[in-house]
């Protein structure tokens, strides 16, 4: 069975829309309670990526060294982390726990950012840019007799 | 197959351009730049609360 996201319109800043693959995702946060927290389904990324507000929201752990890290847009600093989260469709209901990486700059302006480790490897992801859908086909394990 | 909808399609996003952004049984509850000031609004969505960023730059990559 596949779990079919539609593209979510956002608005930019121009008030024009953009449409892009996001994806929720069901995290515990530090009070214990269970949200929703709308991702982006980034393939260029390596590892995902968590605003740092957020991460004290949901109480994440981080290492004690800083590093550098960055893309297109420059160098940022960040620390080293896990995430753990559920993505859920109709009948399926999945239990992940990924690498993040933390900003420590609280003026970064990015949403939560899934990247490719821990998080690839265990979905077929296909985005149809055409009809504004993404599509995650779980991966199952290769049976060994 | 279904498809499912990642946010309320009758909510008006523009004005939170730069916001994180709480929704609660499809409704804007909350918002503001820093996560941290509506937490309590998160605490008390009676069902699960959704959290989302409107980033005002165009996220390329990362």
């Amino acid at each position: 069975m596949s779990i079919i996201f539609r593209y979510a319109h956002v608005p930019r800043a121009d008030g024009t829309l953009r449409k892009a693959p996001f994806i929720p995702v069901h995290v515990t946060n530090k009070f214990g309670r269970s949200m929703e927290v709308i991702a982006l389904l980034d393939s260029g990324a390596d590892y995902t990526v968590v605003p740092k507000d957020l991460a004290e929201l949901l109480g994440l752990k981080e290492s004690k060294k800083e590093n550098d890290t960055g893309g297109i847009g420059g160098k940022v600093k960040v620390r080293n982390s896990r995430l753990r989260f559920r993505l859920k469709g109709n009948r399926e209901n999945y239990p992940l726990d990924v690498p993040a990486l933390i900003l420590q700059d609280k003026n970064e302006d990015v949403p939560l950012l899934l990247g490719r480790h821990g998080f690839f490897e265990h979905f077929h992801i296909t985005f149809k840019q055409d009809k504004e859908k993404i599509v995650l086909k779980k991966i199952q394990p290769k049976k060994v007799y | 197959m279904a498809i499912n909808e990642v946010l309320p399609s009758k909510v008006d996003f523009s004005r939170y351009v730069g916001q994180w952004v709480v929704i609660c049984e499809n409704k804007v509850v909350a918002h503001d730049k820093n996560l941290n000031k509506i937490e309590k609004e998160i605490k008390e969505c009676k069902k699960e609360p959704v959290i989302a960023k409107i980033p005002k730059k165009e996220t390329l990559i990362f």
